[in-house]
């Protein structure tokens, strides 16, 4: 049963402190394809970080509304909805480790569950469980979560986000920050997350190597409006629409179109990654 | 948290604005002084017509200053009424076991409440009026005939000078810590006053580890750039001191001297 989250014709204006950034989202309709992993680009400021509040109850649309579910978010809904809301759509901050709290890494996983209203026992097998998800050691449940390193970190406070059970998980740049090998490893525990429980993701980032890896849709935001929606694969074709919307292009394509500029031979399909390029050029008869 | 007046900056461009910021803390000092030496009703009139001529040249609206009283009233209210109810003396009205409500209560509680409300009024126009650098470079100027003491002035207004540095970024923070938690089913505002504290933790020790964190490494910046705390500083902002500062300061002066005369007279 994935939820379906769908936003329609949604403005949102956005407050800190004195200063108010009119329309970071400026009439944004989509429709979240349930089950599947969506990557959300786009360049700084565009609106990415406030699409993904947006669809948690953290920022409340001015005009236009959120359907999560059966649940609706507009202007008037109650903070103990949004708490259901939220009990079912995780969110994944940047640079999560700075939410740690708790005196040990079990206590600082269970707060989500609890806080929804699990009971402690439940709440400590669902801690870890989730942290096996991220692929940790039961024995750091123990642990000061200060005392661990950076990456040790990260994941840690993503287990505290997956230990509510979310039909749906947002995170903003979860990579950000982390080597490449921890970038990888990463996403692969979230892609097997997905694969296994079949839940949908919907993640930030600048990265188009992630994008072209690991998502089966995007989401390109431009000045809080939403430019393109659909798969992956298309996005990558028209290279004269990416530079105009600022993005790059991953290693494998940008190898493949030297190559053809170069050679004159046109490969059979888009590639976005060396496996697929490598298949590509054997396919033609150039290896 | 946004309707926290206190130690907030409103730019502006009014002759309290252009006042040199060490005249101002001076005067604002000055005033909490004088308002002890107001002891009769000529003298209190001036108090409160001196505190609304202030608030009046800042040009930022009467509105501004009661929100800034706000955070306080139970502890203004708190101090008149132990005022009004436990002191005796004068014409009595009405007793009931220890608590009387008498005419010396009464004057006693309109001379506080005069104090404290003055005070809080004249000293918010002095932060809204000032950068909270120049605040800080004041506060150097005014305390550096302390070195003298070898008491660290330099290192007093560069911990100042820091400190208020971060609070933007620590709102921003707040925000940020708040907004995870919530994420994660934390509700804030709710509940007993017991719950309500305890919702705070998950704020609050983020908070202190993120800002350890970040002081350490400010602290390797500085020495990283040669900051050594014991040569002596020079400063980019230079105070200018005018004539419209050293006409505050006679105000100020005439101030006391009619308070005086008030008092001896009355």
């Amino acid at each position: 049963m994935a939820m379906q989250i769908k936003l329609e014709h949604v403005t949102a204006n956005y407050k800190i402190g004195p200063l108010l950034k009119p329309r970071v989202l400026d009439d944004v309709s989509l429709t979240l394809n349930p089950g599947r992993i969506t990557a959300v680009v786009g360049s700084t400021g565009a609106g990415k970080s406030s699409l993904l509040k947006v669809c948690n109850g953290l920022l409340i649309p001015s005009e236009g509304h959120v359907t999560i579910g059966s649940k609706e978010i507009n202007s008037k809904t109650s903070k103990q909805s949004l708490k259901t809301i939220r009990k079912h759509i995780g969110m994944v901050f940047q640079f999560p480790e700075s939410q740690l709290f708790a005196e040990t890494v079990g206590e600082d996983i269970a707060f989500g569950p609890l806080n929804f209203g699990t009971d402690q026992r439940r709440a400590e097998q669902l801690a870890r469980k989730a942290l096996q998800q991220v692929g940790l050691d039961e024995s750091i449940l123990s642990k000061s979560p200060f005392s661990l390193s950076g990456g040790q970190k990260r994941r840690v406070a993503i287990a505290g986000v997956l230990a509510s059970e979310p039909e749906v998980i947002l995170l903003d740049e979860p990579t950000a920050g982390l080597d490449p090998a921890g970038r990888k490893e990463l996403l692969t525990l979230l892609k097997r997350w997905h694969d296994e429980e079949g839940k949908t993701i919907l993640f930030v980032t600048h990265d188009m190597e992630s994008t072209a890896r690991f998502a089966e849709d995007v989401i390109v935001m431009e000045n809080g409006s939403v430019v393109y929606h659909d798969a992956v694969r298309p996005l990558f074709e028209n290279t004269r629409q990416l530079k105009e919307w600022q993005l790059d292009l991953p290693e494998a394509r940008r190898f493949q179109l030297g190559f053809e500029a170069q050679s004159g031979i046109h490969l059979p399909h888009v590639c976005l990654t060396e496996k697929e390029l490598m298949d590509a050029l054997i396919e033609v008869g150039c290896v | 948290m946004n309707r926290l007046i206190l130690g907030r900056y409103f730019p502006g461009d009014s002759v309290i604005h252009r006042r040199d910021p060490r005249a101002k803390i001076l005067c604002g000092a000055a005033f909490i002084f004088i308002s002890f030496l107001a002891k009769n009703m000529e003298g209190l009139i001036l108090l409160w017509m001196f505190a609304f001529g202030i608030m009046f040249f800042t040009k930022i609206s009467f509105r501004t200053y009661f929100r800034g009283l706000r955070p306080l009233f139970w502890l203004i209210l708190f101090t008149v009424c132990l005022q009004i109810l436990f002191t005796s003396g004068g014409t009595l009205y009405w007793r009931f076991g220890p608590i009387k409500l008498s005419s010396f209560g009464i004057v006693q509680a309109l001379f506080i409440f005069t104090r404290f409300v003055t005070i809080i009024f004249v000293t918010t126009a002095v932060t809204l009026t000032t950068k909270p650098m120049d605040l800080t470079d004041g506060l150097h100027a005014l305390l550096r005939p302390l070195r003298l003491f070898h008491l660290p002035v330099d290192e007093w207004s560069m911990m100042l000078s820091i400190a208020l540095r971060f609070i933007p970024n620590l709102l921003d923070e707040t925000q940020r810590v708040m907004d995870a938690q919530s994420a994660r089913g934390a509700v804030f505002g709710e509940g007993s006053l017991f719950q309500q504290m305890k919702a705070l933790v998950p704020i609050f020790l983020p908070l202190f580890a993120g800002s350890l964190a970040r002081g350490e490494e400010l602290a390797n910046v500085m020495d990283v750039r040669g900051y050594r705390s014991e040569l002596p500083r020079s400063s980019f902002r230079r105070l200018k001191w005018t004539f419209g500062d050293t006409c505050c300061l006679l105000i100020m002066c005439l101030l006391i001297v009619a308070l005086a005369a008030f008092n001896l007279n009355g």
